[in-house]
């Protein structure tokens, strides 16, 4: 198979390697509590990848990207969990304005319902993949996707509640 | 139909009733699906914000750097090597943490101390970092940083100490202090120094911007300080930095400052020459208050795509970016003349810094320096237009492959004759093999004749190098050809053909210099020319050698004509035209012959409309008549047509100053026809786009003439906006701007006619002032033009009834005018110096100019005279009136209208011999023709 045949998840390894090598020297340098920004990562993958012969496409890299990211998350939400299961509490102080940052969203679960999404409707959970993973804006993920805005805007309501159907389901 | 197309279906139908009729009619028998369709419209009306949100805000834990990470216990108090007391960090960049420390010994100072991350393969950074810190510590200079010291922390981590400067970037000092654009280069100047002490001794900075380049205070004087050298240099080059934003506000999270080739495929492949790009993106700064890349939007998408422009597409040039109020004062100047400061000089320096081929870059800091030295002396730059030189080099490796053959072959000719001598010499049985090599010495020479006529051929006829800025490279090729010619002829002293192409060599090489304006330089090869054709002449030879010989002479009319030699010229046209009428007599001639024929007739139409000769008319008619016998053929070449709208708009332009306005509109509107086609063809070519405003600016005259100002005002506009943008294209090619000026003048003039004579005013303000600033060839058609826009002053002021300030303008006009305009602007100037009551002045230049010719000196000789007679009463004053207005008609004064109309004559409206005499006219000031030379 030549190189320019590859998929995205032929891809996915050296995206994946490159993700996790990016954010463990970051990790390195930056001070504790200090967050990365996915889309950053994604993004400097793309800058330092990009330019490697074998993607097709900006879509096909994009993808590939998202994929990744989406594997670093469910790996670390993994071991998160895993270390709850451990039972080590911290306790939480509270700060006069300063929340400490909550999880608005179980990532492992979320990762089973696009997965669901997936097998009914792949464009919609390509969308969701570029714009939440990838960090892609609307109409950038529209153009990859080779449809309108506005299209992108319908599809993405689909997703938003097929999802949330899913996944907000537990607290009904 | 799939969920996702009946679930938008669903939600486009506002109508509750509508939406389950189509939900029953879809999910038919199908309970589950229909279930899941309303639990997907449930979940739509409750998402609400779900994924509307980065990941890391949904998920901030995930992402959250964990305290284990950051092992390297260090921070405000921690010493240092036993004397270094960290105080607090002040910045963050790819290779660690900079802090502020306080030296306890030998001295007591405060220090920066930059502290090198780990990172994983720290032993073979920290290696290179110890060999980097030895060299920056090598560096001595005031407008560096200095190094001071270096070591290692506790758990291992190289840290360097560095002078600490207290200072502000660069471009925030400039801006704040509101420095000028030349304190800024002199500041400027001072880095590019430094960074070439650096470069010397091998150091590469790696990361200028503007918050590596303060300025400190130093004994009240600003002194730069480049600080983070070589530093910045990490494994990873510079693409650490991108991630995190430091929250500094500082531009560490984008890529805006980095050069193409780091933003390229290896980003470690930097060298010096990335130095003089940085410092190109920090002059561009410096210059326009903006860097040339940055990210609108701030957003990760805008940064791929700002990767993309660093390494793909060019940023406008400095005067291009539109600056604003705000920016121009911090320069102490407004956005106009910043531009106009900005425009070609500056730009051209400062896009030659960002090429993207780093080869195509000054090749040192120092060089930089010294183009804004010559910058700053006004004297010519060495940068050119982006890719200029580029350009030049292309062409001229281009054309160095024949050349080298051509050279080749030369010596190998000459090698061969050499070796024909030494084989003769030989005894007889050599005889064969010495005829051999004269044959092929002979086969050497054609070849070597073919191919440095091929290379004159490629030089005189690429479509590249006859643009304007391109002349000097084709001259300098053309140069190069010559000796070639020469030592061919040397070989061959009596080879008609081999001098022939060796006059022709000079000849081109005398329409090149002429070209250029180095006129003495035309003469002399013309001269050579002609010497060799009449060698050739002294025996029976062919037409070509005659048909060459008159080229050449025509070409030194046009020479003379230039010199302003008007008898030469005349002769040496005449001398052109009976060879050439001999040589076509009464044999059917081709394009190539008719074109010599017709410019000659047209230059020489020229001359004689110069030397105010009657006959130029029928020069123009018989040009255009050859080149209307030649025009149906299917041989016919651009450059054929271009001479035909040539000669039309001449005859065009004779007959309009014959008052001949429809055959003028006529001729004219074919030129335009013609001209219009060709700069389809090619639109951007200078030459086209200069002969089309032309055309259109005489239309504009004839427009006028017939009275219609407005339609006159709408040509001229359009020709002079033409004529500008190729000023500006070409701001070394003097003719455009000096067309530019004349057509200008003109534009303006018909902006007062037609009501507006403040803008009028204010316009030519600014061509009076650009000339000024001009300052060059202060006599013939610049002296004209000068003091026709003086002249166009004048005629706005007394329309705004600024009759002193007027008089003042007509004065200014014949100071300025060359001698054949002088005249009118004198009895221009007494008129209104009767009109303001000066009747001494006034009469004494109507006495001086009483003997003159014009109809137009004439006319206002009449006005001058009847404004005196209306003051003074006196009945000499009104006779001499009718007497010059008599003659001005009689000269052909033919505008009825503005001679009943002018309120300068109302004292003479009731004597009977005026109504005697009333008829045409013209009107004043002289519009500039715009005629051509070709």
């Amino acid at each position: 198979m030549g190189p320019d045949s590859r998929t995205s998840d032929d891809a996915v390894p050296i995206v994946y390697d490159e993700l996790r090598r990016l954010a463990a020297a970051h990790l390195a340098q930056e001070p504790a509590g200090q967050t990365l920004t996915a889309t950053a990562l994604v993004h400097e993958a793309y800058l330092r990848l990009a330019s490697m012969p074998g993607w097709t496409s900006d879509r096909h890299f994009f993808n590939a990207a998202a994929l990744a990211m989406r594997r670093i998350l469910v790996d670390r939400a993994r071991a998160r969990r895993s270390e709850k299961r451990g039972g080590q509490r911290h306790r939480v102080e509270l700060l006069d304005s300063v929340r400490d940052p909550v999880d608005r969203l179980d990532v492992l679960e979320f990762d089973e319902a696009l997965e669901a999404l997936a097998a009914v409707d792949a464009m919609a959970a390509e969308l969701v993949h570029l714009r939440f993973f990838a960090g892609m804006t609307r109409d950038r993920a529209a153009q990859l996707l080779e449809i309108s805005p506005r299209q992108a805007d319908r599809v993405w309501a689909f997703a938003k509640a097929w999802l949330y159907d899913r996944v907000g389901a537990l607290d009904d | 139909m799939s969920d996702r197309e009946l679930f938008l279906e669903l939600l486009d139908l506002p109508d509750p009733a509508k939406r389950d009729r189509l939900l029953e009619e879809q999910c038919a028998g199908d309970a589950v699906r229909k279930q899941r369709m309303e639990r997907l419209f449930r979940a739509h009306g409750r998402a609400g914000e779900f994924l509307e949100g980065a990941l890391e805000d949904l998920s901030p834990t995930l992402l959250q750097v964990p305290a284990t990470a950051t092992a390297c216990h260090v921070g405000a108090g921690t010493v240092l090597a036993g004397r270094y007391s960290l105080v607090r960090t002040i910045g963050r960049g790819g290779m660690g943490v900079v802090w502020i420390a306080e030296q306890s010994e030998p001295v007591a100072r405060p220090v920066a101390i930059k502290l090198i991350r780990p990172d994983l393969d720290s032993a073979a950074t920290f290696a290179r970092f110890a060999t980097e810190r030895q060299t920056l510590a090598m560096m001595d200079h005031p407008n560096i940083a200095k190094v001071f010291d270096g070591g290692t922390t506790e758990d291992g981590r190289p840290f360097v100490v560095m002078e600490l400067v207290e200072g502000v970037p660069i471009t925030r000092f400039c801006d704040e202090a509101c420095l000028g654009l030349d304190e800024r280069l002199e500041l400027f100047i001072t880095v590019c120094r430094a960074i070439h002490h650096a470069h010397q001794k091998g150091i590469i900075h790696r990361d200028l911007k503007p918050s590596n380049v303060l300025i400190a205070q130093q004994d009240g004087n600003p002194v730069p300080k480049i600080i983070d050298f070589g530093v910045a240099k990490t494994t990873q080059g510079r693409l650490d930095s991108l991630v995190t934003s430091t929250g500094h506000g500082d531009m560490i999270g984008t890529p805006q400052y980095w050069s193409p080739e780091q933003a390229g495929l290896n980003p470690h492949d930097v060298d010096t020459r990335s130095d003089i790009y940085g410092l190109g993106l920090l002059l561009y700064e410096l210059l326009t208050g903006r860097p040339p890349f940055s990210v609108e939007s701030g957003g990760p998408i805008g940064i791929v795509e700002l990767v993309r422009a660093i390494r793909e597409t060019d940023p406008p040039p400095p005067s291009e970016t539109g600056p604003d109020a705000v920016r121009s004062a911090a320069r102490r100047t407004t956005p106009d003349r910043l531009v106009r400061r900005l425009r070609s000089d500056l730009d051209w320096i400062t896009m030659k810094c960002l090429e993207k081929d780093r080869n195509r870059r000054y090749e040192s800091a120092d060089g930089l320096a010294a183009d804004l030295i010559r910058y700053l002396a006004d004297e010519p730059v060495l940068a050119g237009p982006p890719s200029h030189a580029y350009r030049l080099r292309k062409l001229a490796r281009k054309h160095r492959g024949p050349l080298a053959a051509a050279a080749a072959l030369v010596l190998a000719m000459i090698g061969g004759s050499v070796g024909t001598t030494f084989g003769m010499l030989r005894a007889a049985q050599a005889e064969t093999e010495a005829r051999d090599h004269e044959r092929v010495a002979r086969e050497r020479f054609v070849l070597a004749q073919a191919a440095v006529n091929a290379y004159l051929a490629a030089i005189t006829e690429d479509e590249e190098l006859k643009r304007a800025d391109h002349h000097k490279l084709r001259m300098r090729l053309l140069k190069s050809a010559l000796p070639f010619y020469q030592q061919l002829a040397a070989e061959r002293p009596n080879d008609p053909e081999q001098l022939l192409a060796q006059a022709i060599a000079y000849r081109r090489h005398a329409e090149l210099a002429r070209e250029m304006g180095e006129l003495e330089s035309a003469r002399v090869s013309l001269e050579q020319a002609e010497s060799i054709i009449r060698v050739i002449l002294r025996k029976p030879s062919s037409p070509e050698a005659r048909l060459e010989l008159a080229r050449v002479k025509r070409r030194l009319a046009d020479l003379s004509a230039d010199r302003g030699d008007g008898r030469t010229a005349f002769v040496e046209y005449l001398a052109a035209i009976a060879i050439l009428e001999q040589v076509v007599g009464d044999q059917p001639f081709g394009p190539a012959v008719g074109m010599d024929l017709a410019r000659t007739y047209n230059n020489f139409g020229l001359l004689l409309d110069q030397e105010r000769q009657a006959t130029s008319g029928e020069q123009f008619e018989r040009a255009v008549q050859i080149m209307e016998n030649l025009a149906q053929r299917s041989d016919v070449t651009v450059e054929f047509l271009e001479l035909h709208s040539v000669c039309l708009n001449n005859l065009g332009n004779h007959l309009i100053e014959g008052q001949r306005f429809a055959d003028a509109r006529r001729h004219l509107d074919r030129a335009l026809v013609l001209t219009q086609r060709l700069v389809q063809d090619d639109p951007n070519s200078p030459s086209l786009i200069q002969k089309r405003a032309g055309i259109q600016a005489n239309l504009a005259r004839v427009d006028e003439a017939q009275g219609d100002a407005v339609a006159a005002r709408r040509g001229m506009e359009a020709a002079a906006a033409a004529l500008k943008s190729l000023a500006d294209r070409f701001p070394h090619h003097a003719d455009y701007r000096l067309q530019w000026v004349g057509v200008e003048n003109n534009a303006a003039m018909l902006q007062c006619e037609t009501g507006d004579p403040m803008g009028a005013l204010v316009r030519h303000d600014a061509i009076i002032a650009r000339m000024a600033a001009i300052a060059e060839r202060p006599q013939g058609l610049y002296a004209d033009y000068l003091s026709n826009a003086h002249a166009g002053r004048a005629v706005a002021l007394q329309k705004l009834n600024r009759q002193a300030d007027a008089a003042e303008a007509w004065k200014q006009a014949v100071i300025s005018a060359p001698d054949e305009v002088r005249p009118l602007r004198e009895s221009n100037h007494a008129v209104i110096l009767a009109r303001l009551g000066h009747h001494d002045a006034a009469r004494e230049l109507v006495t001086k100019l009483a003997a003159s010719e014009s109809r137009l000196v004439v006319y206002n000789l009449a006005c001058a005279c009847a404004i005196l007679h209306r003051s003074t009463r006196a009945a000499g004053d009104a006779e001499q009136a009718i007497t010059f207005l008599k003659s001005a008609i009689e000269r052909g004064y033919a505008r009825r209208e503005v001679i009943e109309q002018d309120p300068d004559l109302e004292g003479l409206r009731e004597r009977p011999d005026y109504l005697e005499l009333v008829g045409r006219t013209m009107a004043e000031p002289r519009r500039t023709e715009a005629p051509f030379k070709s």
